[in-house]
């Protein structure tokens, strides 16, 4: 159906007499309806960022391209008694709602993002035959007594020119002003900013920034990013709270011992180490949380006759996993957390933070520096890896490979985009690589610990069938590690290659 | 997406009231519709309220493509759709005939709008042409009113003659009976037969009632002037069968 709309908002409070200005003959009320409408999205906002919004208006939930912005949309509405507050994509029912919600928020849940009374009183602007021409709408929308009123007309399929008509004539009456962002003065009036949080690092660093300037802003900003996910952490809404939580620690231990001779010396070994304290308590957590959502991959890999082995696996990975968030909220309820956060915050506002030598020193000759003697050392262990090299130099590779990556997103606003972006694509592939083998390995290890367990004190009838199941996986996930590290050769050739080198000169060998 | 042709050799059988009542069951649930009339009489948009713009014409409709989409007007209801006739499609077959190498032109016109709408329905002339050769091979149904009387029962038997000689699929073709008037005997008699010969015809009847009659008053399908009329209903019923046909 091709159908055009147009939204705008009105001044002040109008109402019917609005209407009545814009075609005063020829009106017809035709619905009038008075909804509780509740907007949805992930805490990373994934639907905004693609256009989209979950409404819920009473049991009618549905998908808005947010800039068509009106009422009503009634493509793809499913019928639903639940509350979608915190449901993830599988526990909607199947169609093309559900499918687009799983490619687009993929692991993470919805939250409830504002929640608004809307009154929607639509009329058909009629011409000579009494035919509808333009359909109009006028919306009111009531959050905690704060109150905005639109009025959209949208345009019926081969009166196109009427639609023109009316809309000119509207802008005229000069009471109102076209609105493109409807949804998110809803948004701003229910107290949020749609797409305030990404899990990426989105630093725009003052181009004449000192060390200690830029340094303090990258870590108030890690700082933030953990605060932000405590939240859901406690809640346990989704994993990605957690691994949010945990990659701004690592980055922040990673600007710590990266960026030397900014910050006094003794602070950076006290933080560091009470930063590594407190990644160590997330780690397990978040490993029963990997295992958990690999388990349909991993069921993958056995056949049939295997299956019931890992049931009895995955039963214990979620009891332990109930047991370990516990422990991960106990920590985060700690008054040490909490005044351990404190006083780093205060230590990056204060002037101690900024008192160390370098920290005058313009931060992009810092970031050039680092960053490239960082990608020096990436090259030099890189080369030296041969197919007979022990496992251990491709994880330090990875390590560093790592280390260059945050420090290449830290500073990133201070260099061109295009150039950054090949850069940061490069690094991504040999990272894949680096990091798949990792992974495999990891798993590898703990299933055959586990493994140990089950043959030395499980007493169960069935410890036979789970051996057999676990064996089958480490052996599968063997091999899959060899072939990664096969690839890694050619992986490698690629990020050492003149191109990727040159534009590594060209920004930082000044 | 089905297509739905309502067509009757004989006029006045109502082809068009059932064609406008059954568009707009259609998109009470949320479904699109297209509604496109083939008769030259115009009726149906007459219905609803709308004038073809000037310049469309058979010409412009055997072109297709844009030609056709452009000419598509929303009608009151949301997702229903009408494309009008003109005066000039009087003269389809003889456009059909130098265009169209085979009988399928008709249904490859509608390909570019197929998937816009979840229903289309054609509102036939009353005749037995090329042109309803045509739509007998683009519709996924063929659904005939029949008035309960020994003559229209004859023209109906000639119909299905028609597709057997012709090869087409007899399931395509669905009948009703319409204007039927409970108190004429001769119309229960029909009816009866039409049972006894197990003839394929749906369960749903169309009485004859001033309410349908009325519609060309108001302008409007009956349900929304006359929404607890028994056409109205009947209308529904009727709808509620088609769908289930497969």
């Amino acid at each position: 159906m091709i159908t055009h709309s147009k939204t705008y908002v009105l001044s002040e409070p109008h109402g019917w007499d609005v209407v009545e200005q814009l075609a005063p003959e020829r009106l017809l009320p035709v619905s009038e309806a008075e909804n509780t409408v509740r907007y949805f999205d992930t805490f990373d906002w994934r639907l905004y960022r693609k256009g989209l919004v979950l409404i819920q208006a009473g049991n009618a939930v549905y998908l808005q391209r947010i800039s068509d912005g009106e009422y009503p949309l009634v493509k793809d509405q499913i019928e639903m008694k639940q509350d979608p507050e915190g449901h993830f994509w599988w526990m909607f029912p199947e169609g093309e709602l559900r499918d687009t919600l799983r490619d687009v928020i993929s692991i993470r849940a919805l939250l409830l993002r504002a929640q608004v009374t809307q009154k929607v009183c639509g009329f058909g602007v009629l011409n000579t035959d009494e035919k509808t021409v333009v359909r109009l709408f006028l919306t009111h929308t009531n959050i905690e007594n704060r109150h905005v009123a639109t009025l959209t007309l949208r345009s019926v399929r081969g009166y196109e020119r009427d639609f023109e008509k009316l809309c000119s004539r509207f802008i005229k009456l000069d009471i109102a002003h076209p609105a493109e962002d409807v949804f998110e003065r809803v948004m701003n009036l229910a107290g949020c900013v749609p797409g305030n949080y990404s899990s990426k690092l989105n630093l725009d660093l003052n181009h004449g920034a000192s060390g200690g300037e830029a340094t303090c802003e990258i870590l108030q900003y890690l700082h933030d990013v953990m605060r932000q996910n405590e939240a859901g952490i406690r809640a346990d809404w989704d994993t990605e709270f957690l691994h949010d939580f945990r990659v701004a620690i690592r980055r922040t231990r990673s600007a710590l011992s990266q960026i030397k001779g900014v910050l006094p010396k003794d602070a950076v070994e006290h933080f560091k180490d009470e930063f590594r304290q407190l990644n160590r308590s997330t780690n397990r957590l978040r490993d029963l949380d990997v295992y958990l959502l690999e388990e349909d991959t991993y069921r993958a890999m056995l056949p049939q006759s295997l299956q019931p082995g890992l049931d009895a696996v995955f039963s214990r990975l979620k009891s332990e996993r109930r047991r370990a968030l516990n422990d991960m909220v106990q920590v985060l309820d700690k008054p040490e957390y909490l005044d351990m956060m404190d006083s780093w915050a205060a230590f990056l506002q204060g002037e101690q933070a900024r008192a160390e030598k370098d920290s005058g020193v313009p931060a992009i000759a810092l970031a050039r520096k680092f960053i490239y003697k960082r990608f020096k050392q990436v090259l030099k262990r890189g080369q030296a890896i041969a197919d007979d090299t022990p496992d251990e130099a491709l994880h330090n590779l990875r390590i560093d490979c790592k280390k260059l990556r945050y420090l290449l997103e830290f500073f990133a606003s201070f260099f061109p985009k295009d150039k950054m972006g090949k850069l940061i694509g490069y690094m991504k592939k040999l990272q894949d690589n680096l990091g798949d083998f990792n992974d495999l390995s990891v798993q590898q290890q703990e299933l055959m610990s586990y493994l140990n367990e089950v043959l030395s004190r499980s007493r169960r009838a069935d410890r036979l069938l789970c051996a057999a199941a676990i064996g089958g996986l480490i052996a599968r996930l063997h091999s899959q590690q060899q072939v990664v590290r096969h690839e890694f050769a050619s992986a490698f050739a690629i990020y050492a290659g003149k191109k990727n080198v040159r534009l590594y000169r060209d920004l930082f060998k000044k | 997406m089905s297509i739905f042709a309502l067509y009757s050799m004989k006029g006045g059988v109502g082809k068009t009231a059932a064609a406008v009542n059954l568009a707009y069951e259609a998109v009470q649930s949320g479904a699109t519709a297209l509604l496109c009339d083939l008769d030259p009489q115009g009726a149906a948009a007459f219905y609803f309220r709308i004038r073809a713009k000037k310049k469309f014409g058979r010409k412009r409709f055997l072109k297709g493509g844009k030609h056709l989409k452009n000419n598509i007007r929303g009608t009151d209801f949301d997702g229903l759709d009408l494309l009008p006739s003109a005066m000039s499609f009087r003269n389809l077959d003889l456009g059909l005939d130098t265009r169209a190498k085979n009988k399928n032109y008709l249904k490859r016109l509608l390909t570019p709008i197929r998937q816009e709408y979840d229903y289309i329905f054609f509102d036939c002339p009353p005749n037995l042409t090329l042109l309803a050769e045509h739509v007998f091979r683009a519709a996924d149904y063929v659904i005939v009113p029949c008035i309960p009387t020994t003559l229209s029962m004859l023209t109906h038997q000639k119909l299905v003659d028609f597709f057997k000689k012709n090869k087409l699929k007899r399931r395509k073709l669905v009948s009703f009976f319409s204007l039927v008037e409970q108190r004429k005997t001769m119309h229960k008699d029909t009816i009866a037969q039409a049972g006894e010969r197990k003839e394929k015809f749906l369960n749903a009847q169309i009485p004859y009632t001033t309410d349908v009659e009325w519609m060309g008053w108001a302008r409007q399908p009956v349900a929304c002037f006359r929404p607890r009329s028994k056409a109205t209903q009947a209308y529904r019923k009727l709808w509620v069968e088609l769908q289930m046909l497969k």
